[in-house]
């Protein structure tokens, strides 16, 4: 993010370092590294595309079926209940973080923060839960009856708020959202302070003098200062409302019951459940391919920003 | 703005941070009681309440009858090599690409980053595990590092090499005048400066992997090889309703990471927020 100058000007250098082992040393340097890319990470994801063609247990041969898997897909209400539900999470884990992180990294980022090293480890201490313990917690929290969340409506007398949060179709879904809020909130506020901090303080001074209120600094100074904060936020955070956090999370709160199942965890089961190896590759492809032009169109519309 | 307004404004500050930094530690609250209840005791005196005793029989039994020790052996057995070979490997090819001109290297620079920022383990779970089974290798440690190790070797070129772009280049062409090797030069220039990096890189590896869960879940079948994620996802399937027995499951797993958080917080926090965050 903070290297885009520096690389340019090492591109002029010229490089002694090159006449000390030949011309292979530099790929003599990068052979493991590019090596394990290749076999473990960039082979399987050109082998995803292939699978997804074929109709195939695990076992035996591949049956070459064309797009076959993915009409299936576009057939298959599970898998738009997946869809729908993993839409819900990128509401939870990505957009609503982002909007009040912001909100709340606006109103305290231009004051001195008392204590600030100690907030911002507290902020950023659910980034090293793993995401079944994450889970696991969770599911007492929500809990029918003697879980946390109950228990705290028990004691403030409003009863009446108990409710199935993980054993409802509707409900389930907000109730694992809130976790990937909980999750991500402090890691946005963290970014977009320390973003709000390097903004010139000379350009509130001149707002100030035009007189702008509190709303029209954020949407006409901040927010235009934290294009590359709020690029990387969107991307991250939707990586993750996709990919492995909510993966992790899902499978110890509810399993995937209730219409709390993402893509991935869909995917994995079709695979790994119902040996369907295809079938399974196709609704990863979909995810990709989704994650791929979510991402895509959050970097041009930073980089819109930049000219 | 006088004195006592700017003090209210950092009361307010405070009273708003402090909020939301309550509402994070809270279930880390949740997790840390756990283990000292009584499952009787959150029956009848409900989930929110102190425990009557402070008593470790439960962090004790599940370590011991529960294998949560060995999924702790197991978890470190994964963690270690694959934190310090993608180390070995990211400082090695970082290097080149920081200092060195040579054919290819836009494009290596290229796909390293769109790897690191973008692959997920799902991605890519089904052709693993087939590759996997052709070389042999399910359930064997190998097969939940090698995948891990080719995606933090990804992320940490990117931390690594971003540090060694900023260092002084006179330093290089000092020693190379001395007579050094380009490897010496790594290890003895560049590698001693570059600490804060490479203990961001490291730190934030062992916490990823440490915390995986669909690599150790689809290369790892046999129990006796479980990872604490992995085995607290199967321990909360047979023991569901064993409320303060699954707390000790997930403290177990936690706290190690919470620990080198706390020991490491610095490099931790730079690595999260510096932008390359996976």
């Amino acid at each position: 993010m903070n290297n885009g100058s520096g690389t340019k000007d090492h591109r002029r250098t010229y490089s002694p370092l090159n006449d000390i082992g030949g011309a292979l040393t530099p790929y003599l340097y990068v052979a493991p590294t590019v090596l394990v890319i290749l076999v473990f990470l960039i082979y399987p994801m050109a082998s995803v595309f292939w699978y997804s063609l074929t109709r195939w247990s695990g076992l035996g041969l591949k049956e070459f079926i064309g797009f076959g898997n993915y009409a299936t897909m576009l057939a298959d209400p599970i898998f738009w209940t997946s869809f729908k539900t993993n839409i819900t999470y990128v509401l939870f884990f990505s957009l609503l973080p982002t909007v009040v992180g912001l909100l709340l990294a606006s109103v305290v980022g231009r004051s001195r923060i008392p204590g600030e090293r100690y907030f911002r480890a507290i902020l950023l201490t659910p980034q090293v839960i793993a995401s079944v313990a994450m889970g696991v917690i969770f599911r007492w929290i929500f809990s029918p009856g003697f879980g946390v969340l109950d228990g705290f409506f028990n004691i403030v007398g409003l009863e009446g708020w108990q409710k199935p949060w993980l054993g409802d179709s509707t409900l389930a879904p907000i109730a694992v959202g809130t976790i990937g809020t909980w999750l991500w909130l402090g890691f946005v506020v963290i970014v977009f302070v320390a973003g709000i901090q390097k903004i010139d303080p000379a350009l509130y001074d001149a707002g100030n003098l035009d007189g702008a209120s509190g709303w029209q600094e954020l949407v006409f100074i901040t927010l235009p200062q934290l294009r590359a904060e709020l690029v990387v936020v969107l991307v991250v955070t939707l990586i993750r409302a996709f990919g492995s956090g909510v993966f992790g999370i899902v499978a110890a709160v509810t399993d995937g019951r209730y219409n709390t199942m993402p893509l991935a965890l869909y995917a994995y089961r079709v695979a790994f459940v119902h040996n369907r190896m295809g079938y399974g590759s196709a609704v990863t492809v979909f995810l990709i391919v989704l994650i791929l032009l979510l991402s895509g169109l959050t970097f041009r519309f930073g980089q819109r920003g930049r000219r | 703005m006088n004195r006592r307004q700017q003090r209210i404004v950092e009361a307010a500050v405070a009273l708003l941070l402090g909020i939301v930094a309550a509402l994070t530690l809270l279930p880390l609250v949740v997790m840390f009681l756990g283990p000292f209840r009584d499952p009787v005791d959150i029956m009848n005196r409900g989930a929110i309440a102190l425990p009557t005793e402070w008593k470790a029989d439960t962090l004790v039994r599940v370590l011991s009858r529960f294998h949560f020790g060995l999924y702790l052996v197991n978890t470190v057995i994964v963690t270690a090599p694959t934190v310090v070979i993608s180390l070995l490997f990211a400082i090695m090819c970082a290097f080149p690409l920081a200092v060195m001109q040579f054919p290819l290297k836009r494009f290596i620079l290229i796909v390293v980053t769109v790897i690191a920022i973008m692959i997920s383990e799902e991605f890519i779970m089904i052709p693993l595990f087939q590759l996997t089974k052709r070389l042999h290798l399910v359930n064997t440690f190998a097969a939940a590092i090698l995948p891990q190790l080719a995606m933090s070797a990804a992320f940490s070129v990117l931390i690594i090499w971003s540090f060694f772009l900023g260092l002084p280049r006179e330093m290089v062409d000092a020693a190379l005048q001395d007579g050094a090797s380009s490897w010496q030069v790594l290890w003895r220039i560049y590698v001693p400066i570059s600490t804060p990096a490479i203990l961001s890189a490291a730190t934030l590896t062992t916490v990823w992997t440490w915390n995986g869960y669909i690599i150790p879940l689809i290369m790892l079948p046999s129990t006796r090889k479980a990872t604490l994620p992995l085995g607290l996802a199967l321990f909360m399937g047979a023991h569901n309703v064993d409320i303060p027995m699954i707390m000790a499951g997930a403290l177990v797993t936690a706290a190690p990471m919470l620990i080198l958080f706390v020991l490491f917080q610095r490099h931790l926090v730079r690595g999260l927020t510096q932008g390359v965050v996976k």
